[in-house]
C-alpha cells in the first residue's frame, strides 16, 4: 500500500494536468468572450502552462523510493500526504464530473481510477476536436452554420487562425482590413443549387425562359423558337414593347442631381421572405427611377447563379436574397418592366441575362451609367471610378471576387453590396446633364444612349455550348506549340471538362483550371500520378476522375504522329485580307459617281472577261535598248563569249530553299512509310521466326523422340555398357552387331568413350538448338519410362541399379548433355541386364569389387538426382537462348546500322 | 477565269467583272453597281472554292503575313554568338515578306539531339541561308526560331571564296572551289540541281 501511494501522487499530479490542459482547450475554443480575466486565448493558454509547470514540478520534488519510506516514518508527513491525496482527489473528481464521467473517483482502486482518468481525458479530447472541427469548417451539419453566423469574422475568413487577429484588428481600422482582404468565400458553404425549386439544367438544349405572366405587356406572352448559326433559342418576351420603348420626356430633360443622402441615414431593407417582396414591390411603385445591381456566383455552379440583388431608391436601400426568393422574385417584372420607371444599370450586359436566366426578370426602361460614359469618352469607365468622380468616394472593390453565397451575409458584404447602387441614382443623373451638355442641349446623344440600354435589354441568355473553337482559343492564348497527339488530348480534356462540369453543377474553373489543362495536355503523363503531379493543388474532380483522365491520355499517346501540315493552319493569322469590304464599300459610296438616269448595265468590259481580253492585250515588246554604257564593246564580246556560255549555262535558276524543303517533304514522308511498313514487316517477321521456332522445337522434339527410339531400337542385342567395358570379347560383338554407327555407344566407357559421348551429344545440341521450351514432355516420358524400368528392377535388386549409380559417379557430371546420354546408357543397360543376366551378374560383381561400390539394400528414390535433368534441361535450353540472344543483338545492330546509315546516306 | 502565266495587272477603279454568286470581291477590291472593281494598283488574284471564286488585288506593297507559330521561314543568319544567332527572316514559307521581321535562334533549339553538344560557331555563319520553323512567341520583339528537325538548317552558304557551299553531310558543307570544308548545320532538302533536272 505504502508503494501504491508512493506512485500516486506523482502519476496523479501528472494525469491531472493533462485534463486540465484540455479543458483549458476546449474552453478557449467554445467561449472565449466568457473567460474571466483573459483578453485572448494565447494569455490563457500561457497561464495555464504556468500552473501546470509549477505543479509538475512539485510533483517531481515530492520524496520517492527510498526517502519516501524514510519520510513515511513521520506521522506528520503521512497526514499531510493524505491530506493532499484527498485535495487532489476530491479536485479530479469535480473535474470528472464537470466533463460527466459518473463514478466516484475516491472509492475505486488504483486501476479503476486510471480507467476513469482515460475515460475523462477521451472525453474532453473528443470535444476539442469537435471544436476544432467546427472553426475549420469541416463539419457540416446546421450548427456550423449557426457557429459561422454568430461571429461573421469567422464565416468570411475563412481560416480560423486569423479570428483573433481580425477581430482585434476590426475595432482599431476596419477601413484597412476591408482593404486587406479580397477573396472572401467560407469553407462550408451548402450548394444553394440544391434548394431551388426549379432544377438546374445543364443540358446542351436550348434555355427556355420560365416566364408564367407578363405584366405591362403590349402583346400577349408568346415564346417561340427561333434558330440562328448557334442554333435554336427562344425569343424575348419582351422584345415588342422593347422595340416600342421610346424614353418617356422627363427622361430626356436636364435636371439638377438629386443629392443622395448618407449611407448612415438611409435604411437598408434586407429581403429574405416571400412576405417582404409585397412590401418591396409596393415600395418600388411610388418611385420613378431605382437602381439595380446584381452579385452573381460562378465558381461552383457550370452557368453561375445571381446570390443577391441590390435594389436603391432615393431614400432606401434594399438586398434581395435571389437564392431563397428565386421562384418568387418574378413579381417583381410588375416593377421592372414599366415602361414609367426608370431602372438604372452598371454595365448591365451580363446582369440582363441573369436576371432572365434565374429570376425570369426582363427589363423595359433602362439606363446603363456604363455606356453613358464610354458615350462621354470618360478615361475610365468603371463603377468604381464613376464614384470617385461625382460622389467622391473610394469604394472598396475588393468584395467583387467574394463567395456571394455565404447567408446570412456578412456585415462588410451588405455594406459592400448597397454602395454598388446606392450612389448610382446620383451619378446617373450626372452623367444625363453631361450628356445633354455634350449634345448642346439636344437630347439626341441621350436618346442614343437610351436606345443602346434598350439594345442591351433585348439580349436572350444562352447556355453555354462547347465547340471545338473555345477549345482552340484556348490553345490560341497559350501561345504552344502542340503536336497533333497533344491537341488530341487537349480537345478530349477540354470537352470532358465541360461536360464534368455539366455534370457536376461546377464551373469549368473549377474542374480543371486552363493552365493546368494545358499543362497535362502538353506533357501527356504515361502514369496516372504524373495526371495529378501536372495540377497543383489537385482540384477534387480530378483526383476523382483520374482514371478516365488517363484513358484519354493515353488514348491521345496512341495516336500517330504527324507532322504538322502547313496547309491547313488551324491558327488563324492575323492578316489584313480578312477585312470586310462592306465598311469599304459604304465609305467609297457616293451619290455623285453615277450620273443619275444611268441605267445599270451588265454588258460593260470588264478586265477579267475572256471575250474582251483583246482590250488589255499586255503584249511583251521587246526594244532593244540604245544606251550602251553597261554593254560591253563589241570587240570583246567574242572573247568573253564562250566563258559567259558557260558559266550560264553551269548557273541554273534559282530555287527557293522553302521550294527545296517542300520537296524534300513527301520524299521524308514516304521515307517514314517506308520505315513504318519495315517495322511492320519486322514484326511480321518476328512473329514468323518465333513460330517457326516453334516448328523447329517440335522439329527437334521429333528428331530426338526418333533418335532415341533408334537408339532404343538399336539396342536390341543384350549388351550393357558397363559390362563390355569388363569383356573385350563383348565389345567385339558389340562393334560387330550394330556396326560403325553405334560403336559409339557400345564403347562407352573409361575415359576415351566418354569423350566420345560428349562429342557426340554436341552434335546432338546442335540439332536441338533451337529448343526453349523448359520441359519437353516427351523427354519426360522417357524418363519416367526410365523410372519404372528402374523400379521394375527394384524389385529384384540388381546390379543395374548400382551400375547406374555407378555411372553417375563415373562421369560426375551435372550437365545434361552427358546425363540424357547416361539416361540413354542406362536404357542400353537396362536393355542388356535383362538381356543376360548371367553375364551380367559376374560382370557386376566384378566392377562392383573394382570400383568399391557396394550394392544397396534398397533403392532410395530420392537419391536419384532428378533436379540434375531439370537443370540439365535448363543448360540446354540456355545455348539456344544465347543464341537468340545474339541473333536478337545482331537485328538490333543491323537496324542501328541502317539508321545510321539511313542519317548518312543522304549526304552523299 | 483560266489561268494565264503572266499575272493580270491592275489599276485602282478598273472594273474586273461582274459581281455575282460566283465572283465574290475579296480584299483589295470593292464592289459598285454590280461589279467588282480594283482598289489597288497590283495583281489581280482568283481564289476558287468548289462553286465560288474570290477576287482579290494584292499590291506590291502590301504585307499581309506575320510569322505564325509553326510556320517554316527562310532567314539570312546575321549575327552569331556562343548563345544563340540572329536571323532576319525574309520569307515565310512561299511568300517574300516586303518587310523582314527579327528572329532569333537559340542554341538549345538548334538541333534536336544532343543538343548540349552544339556549338553554334560550328552551325551557322553570318550571311547563311537557313530554314527553320517558327516556335511559339515568347518575346515581344523577336520570334523565337528552331533548327530541330533533319529538315531544317542551313541551305544556302558560302565559303570564304564568295562560292555558294555544297553538303557533304548533314554537319558539313564544302567549297566546290577551294575544297575546305565548313562545319553547319545543314538541312536536308533537295539539291538544286536535282530540282531543276524534274
Amino acid at each position: 500500500m505504502s508503494t501504491d501511494t508512493s506512485i500516486e501522487p506523482g502519476h496523479k499530479s501528472r494525469n491531472d494536468s493533462e485534463p486540465q490542459d484540455e479543458s483549458a482547450n476546449a474552453q478557449g475554443v467554445e467561449v472565449i468572450e466568457i473567460l474571466p480575466g483573459f483578453t485572448n486565448f494565447d494569455d490563457f493558454v500561457n497561464v495555464g502552462f504556468e500552473a501546470l509547470k509549477t505543479g509538475i514540478k512539485a510533483a517531481n520534488g515530492l520524496p520517492s523510493g527510498e526517502k519516501y519510506d524514510y519520510y513515511k516514518c513521520f506521522p506528520t508527513f503521512r497526514n499531510i500526504i493524505n491530506e493532499e491525496i484527498n485535495n487532489v482527489l476530491v479536485c479530479m473528481q469535480n473535474i470528472t464530473e464537470g466533463v460527466g464521467v459518473r463514478g466516484n473517483i475516491r472509492r475505486r482502486d488504483i486501476e479503476e481510477k486510471f480507467e476513469l482518468l482515460i475515460e475523462a481525458n477521451d472525453i474532453l479530447l473528443e470535444r476539442a476536436g469537435i471544436c476544432m472541427d467546427e472553426a475549420s469548417g469541416i463539419l457540416r451539419n446546421p450548427d456550423v452554420e449557426f457557429v459561422v453566423s454568430q461571429s461573421n469574422s469567422t464565416a468570411v475568413s475563412g481560416s480560423w487562425n486569423n479570428l483573433s487577429f481580425h477581430s482585434k484588428t476590426q475595432q482599431t481600422q476596419p477601413a484597412n482590413k476591408a482593404q486587406a482582404i479580397c477573396l472572401l468565400t467560407a469553407k462550408n458553404i451548402q450548394r444553394p443549387q440544391l434548394k431551388f425549386e426549379d432544377k438546374i439544367d445543364n443540358s446542351i438544349k436550348p434555355w427556355q425562359p420560365r416566364i408564367k405572366d407578363k405584366p405591362n405587356s403590349l402583346k400577349p406572352l408568346a415564346l417561340y423558337v427561333e434558330e440562328d448559326e448557334d442554333g435554336e433559342f427562344f425569343s424575348h418576351p419582351y422584345e415588342f414593347e422593347l422595340d416600342r420603348f421610346e424614353a418617356p420626356e422627363h427622361q430626356l430633360e436636364s435636371r439638377v442631381p438629386v443629392e443622395y443622402k448618407h449611407i448612415d441615414d438611409t435604411s437598408l431593407i434586407v429581403i429574405e421572405k416571400p412576405e417582404d417582396i409585397k412590401i418591396l414591390l409596393d415600395d418600388l411603385s411610388k418611385y420613378t427611377e431605382i437602381a439595380v445591381d446584381l452579385e452573381h456566383h460562378s465558381y461552383r455552379s457550370f452557368q453561375g447563379i445571381t446570390c443577391l440583388m441590390q435594389i436603391s431608391t432615393k431614400d432606401t436601400d434594399y438586398l434581395v436574397d435571389t437564392l431563397s426568393l428565386r421562384s418568387e422574385l418574378h413579381q417583381l417584372n410588375e416593377i421592372f418592366t414599366k415602361p414609367s420607371i426608370l431602372k438604372v444599370f452598371h454595365g448591365a450586359g451580363s446582369d440582363i441575362e441573369w436576371l432572365q436566366r434565374d429570376l425570369s426578370l426582363y427589363i423595359v426602361n433602362m439606363f446603363d451609367t456604363h455606356i453613358a460614359a464610354k458615350q462621354l469618352n470618360l478615361p475610365y469607365l468603371s463603377l468604381a471610378h464613376l464614384m470617385k468622380r461625382y460622389c467622391d468616394i473610394d469604394p472598396n472593390k475588393h468584395f467583387q471576387l467574394a463567395d456571394w453565397r455565404v447567408r446570412p451575409l456578412p456585415e462588410e458584404l451588405m455594406k459592400y453590396a448597397r454602395e454598388d447602387t446606392h450612389y448610382l441614382l446620383y451619378i446617373k443623373d450626372n452623367l444625363m446633364n453631361a450628356l445633354l451638355e455634350q449634345a448642346n442641349g439636344q437630347s439626341n446623344i441621350l436618346k442614343a444612349v437610351y436606345d443602346r440600354s434598350t439594345d442591351v435589354c433585348k439580349k436572350i441568355y444562352r447556355k453555354p455550348v462547347w465547340s471545338e473553337e473555345k477549345c482552340m482559343n484556348l490553345y490560341r492564348k497559350s501561345k504552344k506549340m502542340f503536336n497533333n497527339r497533344q491537341l488530341y488530348a487537349l480537345r478530349e480534356l477540354h470537352k470532358w471538362r465541360d461536360a464534368t462540369g455539366r455534370a457536376e453543377d461546377d464551373s469549368t474553373g473549377y474542374v480543371l483550371p486552363n493552365h493546368m489543362l494545358l499543362n497535362i495536355a502538353e506533357s501527356l503523363p504515361r502514369e496516372m500520378q504524373g495526371i495529378l503531379a501536372c495540377c497543383n493543388p489537385i482540384p477534387p474532380l480530378v483526383r476523382q476522375n483520374a482514371l478516365s483522365l488517363h484513358k484519354i491520355i493515353l488514348k491521345a499517346k496512341e495516336q500517330p504522329m504527324i507532322k504538322p501540315i502547313l496547309e491547313d493552319d488551324i491558327r488563324q493569322r492575323m492578316t489584313q485580307r480578312n477585312q470586310v469590304t462592306d465598311l469599304e464599300t459604304t465609305l467609297l459610296y457616293s451619290p455623285h459617281d453615277m450620273p443619275h438616269d444611268m441605267e445599270i448595265r451588265a454588258d460593260l468590259p470588264c478586265l477579267l472577261d475572256l471575250n474582251s481580253s483583246s482590250e488589255i492585250n499586255v503584249t511583251e515588246h521587246t526594244i532593244p535598248h540604245t544606251v550602251t554604257v553597261f554593254d560591253s564593246p563589241p570587240q570583246s564580246e567574242d572573247e568573253n563569249t564562250a566563258g559567259h556560255i558557260t558559266r550560264k549555262k553551269r548557273r541554273t535558276p534559282f530555287i527557293s530553299p522553302f521550294e527545296r524543303y517542300k520537296r524534300v517533304l513527301p520524299m521524308v514522308a514516304a521515307e517514314e512509310a517506308k520505315e513504318r511498313e519495315r517495322q511492320e514487316k519486322e514484326e511480321a517477321e518476328r512473329i514468323k521466326l518465333v513460330e517457326n521456332s516453334e516448328n523447329e522445337i517440335a522439329e527437334s522434339k521429333n528428331r530426338v523422340y526418333k533418335h532415341f527410339k533408334d537408339v532404343v531400337g538399336a539396342v536390341t542385342n543384350p549388351i550393357s555398357v558397363q559390362q563390355s567395358a569388363g569383356s573385350s570379347s563383348n565389345q567385339s560383338i558389340d562393334s560387330k552387331q550394330f556396326g560403325p554407327d553405334h560403336k559409339t555407344l557400345s564403347q562407352m566407357q573409361g575415359r576415351k568413350r566418354k569423350r566420345q559421348s560428349n562429342y557426340h551429344d554436341d552434335t546432338k545440341l546442335t540439332e536441338s538448338q533451337d529448343d526453349l521450351s523448359t520441359p519437353l514432355p516427351f523427354l519426360h516420358k522417357k524418363f519416367t519410362q526410365n523410372y519404372r524400368r528402374d523400379k521394375r528392377e527394384l524389385n529384384s535388386p540388381t546390379q543395374g541399379v548400382k551400375k547406374q549409380k555407378k555411372s553417375y559417379h563415373d562421369t560426375g557430371h551435372s550437365s545434361f548433355t552427358e546425363d540424357t546420354e547416361l539416361s540413354a546408357n542406362n536404357e542400353l543397360s537396362v536393355k542388356s541386364l535383362r538381356n543376360n543376366k548371367k553375364k551380367s551378374k559376374q560382370e557386376n560383381k566384378r566392377n562392383m569389387k573394382e570400383k568399391g561400390i557396394l550394392p544397396r539394400e534398397s533403392f532410395d528414390y530420392k537419391n536419384v538426382d532428378f533436379s540434375s535433368f531439370q537443370g540439365g534441361s535448363r543448360a540446354h535450353n540456355q545455348i539456344p537462348f544465347q543464341a537468340q540472344n545474339k541473333k536478337k543483338n545482331a537485328r538490333g545492330n543491323r537496324g542501328k546500322g541502317n539508321r545510321g546509315n539511313k542519317k548518312q546516306k543522304w549526304n552523299c | 477565269m483560266d489561268e494565264r502565266n503572266e499575272p493580270i495587272v491592275c489599276v485602282p477603279g478598273q472594273r474586273l467583272c461582274l459581281s455575282d454568286k460566283v465572283n465574290v470581291p475579296g480584299p483589295g477590291t470593292y464592289e459598285q453597281h454590280g461589279y467588282i472593281y480594283s482598289k489597288l494598283a497590283g495583281v489581280v488574284n482568283l481564289v476558287k472554292d468548289e462553286h465560288k471564286s474570290t477576287v482579290e488585288v494584292h499590291g506590291i506593297r502590301e504585307q499581309s503575313i506575320v510569322p505564325a507559330p509553326g510556320d517554316i521561314v527562310t532567314a539570312e543568319v546575321m549575327v552569331v554568338n556562343q548563345r544563340f544567332c540572329k536571323c532576319v527572316i525574309k520569307c515565310i514559307g512561299d511568300v517574300v515578306l516586303t518587310r523582314p521581321y527579327r528572329g532569333i535562334l537559340r542554341k538549345e533549339d538548334v538541333r534536336a539531339t544532343e543538343k548540349d553538344k552544339t556549338e553554334m560557331y560550328k552551325s551557322f555563319k553570318p550571311g547563311d541561308i537557313i530554314l527553320a520553323r517558327v516556335l511559339p512567341l515568347t518575346e515581344v520583339h523577336t520570334y523565337q526560331l528552331s533548327t530541330a528537325e533533319n529538315e531544317l538548317g542551313v541551305v544556302i552558304a558560302h565559303s570564304e571564296e564568295g562560292v555558294s557551299m555544297v553538303p557533304v553531310s548533314w554537319t558539313e558543307m564544302q567549297c566546290p572551289e577551294t575544297l575546305n570544308k565548313e562545319l553547319r548545320k545543314v538541312a536536308k532538302v533537295v539539291p538544286e540541281h536535282i530540282v531543276n533536272e524534274k
